[in-house]
């Protein structure tokens, strides 16, 4: 703990590497006893204990977020504080999506719901119980794990639906090419002299076959693909098939 | 130079059935044909038979038609052939890119023949600007 405030005091942030069996808070917070029951040291449960970097000031705070590594901002938002609905703002900005908890006093529980709305995590009553406090920590941290691995499992799906668009537009463009080059090829008798009935038949189908390429031009345009390409990874070397 | 006018297309794609039926299409409008299905084998084909014109996929195995581009484009005596890209990949995310990387022209499959046929007289048309002849 007096290595923590050394290193505060001297340099502005922390810089040493996350440890693991920490959770790093960021308080901004300028009064001199805003949160009197969390300090370095003070611990989740009986496991991880806190190791609290404090900062005077927004423009410090904001600093200490760039440089350093933390699990949670605990923003004062009370009164007495120079934060406003616009230093929130930009808390969460320069945060990137770690969880942020405002602290606010019983005074100013109207700001609470527009801090929520803009992107607060939580709230929390200055004064309140250490363990209050560890509560709304653990589960800020907890949800924000939750919401990452939710939005992960959503970019998966959508890649991998993406991905399938891709493959089976390509199949489907190899089929038709297919049936639409030799259809045409019978009907021009490159293949040899076809009576009427079957010209009329491969009529049909080739005619059918550019039903198909429209149709699935205009669902790749409903569907799109967002970069997701369908590649080729087969490894074989093939020979050169002929030559003429 | 003999004097005799390189009318030989090579024709890169994985699938075989399209490959016949390009060959026999293409054949049948005059132009001799080779055939690749890889772009190992698309490069090693046109170094050493050093075709008029190639109609390229850009889905191939051992590297992608770009890949074949980018080697085509290294060789003195190929960097002027054009390229006429075929493929079944999307445009959206292939037609700038194969045109910048040398194509002068993209089609998705399936293409019309006459469309293609078409676009093979232009490029030919073009690249023989002078009329030029195979050594």
């Amino acid at each position: 703990m007096r290595q923590n405030a050394k290193k505060e005091s001297t340099s502005g942030a922390v810089a040493e590497p996350l440890h693991p069996n920490k959770v790093r808070v960021l308080l901004i917070d300028g009064s001199s006893n805003a949160v009197p029951t969390l300090r370095n040291g003070t611990r989740w449960g009986s496991l991880e204990p806190f190791e609290v970097t404090r900062k005077r000031t927004l423009a410090e705070g904001l600093d200490a977020l760039q440089s350093s590594v933390f699990q949670i901002v605990l923003l004062d938002f009370s009164p007495s504080s120079s934060a406003s609905i616009e230093s929130l703002s930009e808390t969460l900005r320069v945060a990137k999506g770690l969880p942020v908890i405002v602290l606010i006093s019983e005074a100013d529980t109207t700001k609470v719901s527009e801090a929520l709305r803009l992107g607060a995590r939580d709230y929390v009553l200055k004064g309140c119980e250490c363990d209050c406090m560890v509560r709304a920590i653990k589960y800020a941290i907890e949800r924000n794990q939750l919401l990452a691995a939710i939005e992960d499992g959503r970019s998966l799906i959508t890649k991998d639906r993406e991905e399938t668009v891709a493959r089976g537009s390509h199949a489907l463009r190899n089929a038709l090419a297919c049936i639409h080059q030799f259809g045409n090829i019978l009907l021009d008798g490159l293949a040899g002299p076809i009576s009427e009935e079957q010209r009329e038949y491969v009529g049909i189908m080739v005619q059918n076959a550019s039903r198909i390429r429209t149709v699935v031009a205009d669902l790749m345009d409903a569907v799109p693909a967002n970069g997701a390409e369908y590649t080729d990874e087969t490894t074989h070397v093939s020979s050169i098939n002929g030559v003429n | 130079m003999d004097g005799t006018l390189n009318n030989t297309i090579l024709v890169v794609d994985d699938n075989l059935e399209l490959r016949k039926a390009l060959s026999l299409r293409l054949r049948a409008n005059g132009y001799e044909v080779l055939l690749a299905g890889d772009a190992l084998s698309a490069t090693a084909a046109a170094v050493k038979q050093e075709p008029c014109l190639v109609i390229l996929d850009l889905g191939l195995p051992c590297g992608d038609g770009f890949v074949v581009m980018e080697r085509l484009q290294k060789h003195d005596r190929l960097a002027n052939v054009p390229v006429i890209v075929l493929t079944g990949r999307g445009k959206s995310n292939n037609l700038n890119r194969a045109l910048q990387a040398g194509a002068v022209a993209f089609f998705q499959k399936p293409v019309e023949d006459g469309e293609l046929l078409l676009a093979i007289w232009k490029a030919l048309d073009t690249a023989r600007g002078g009329v030029r002849f195979k050594d």
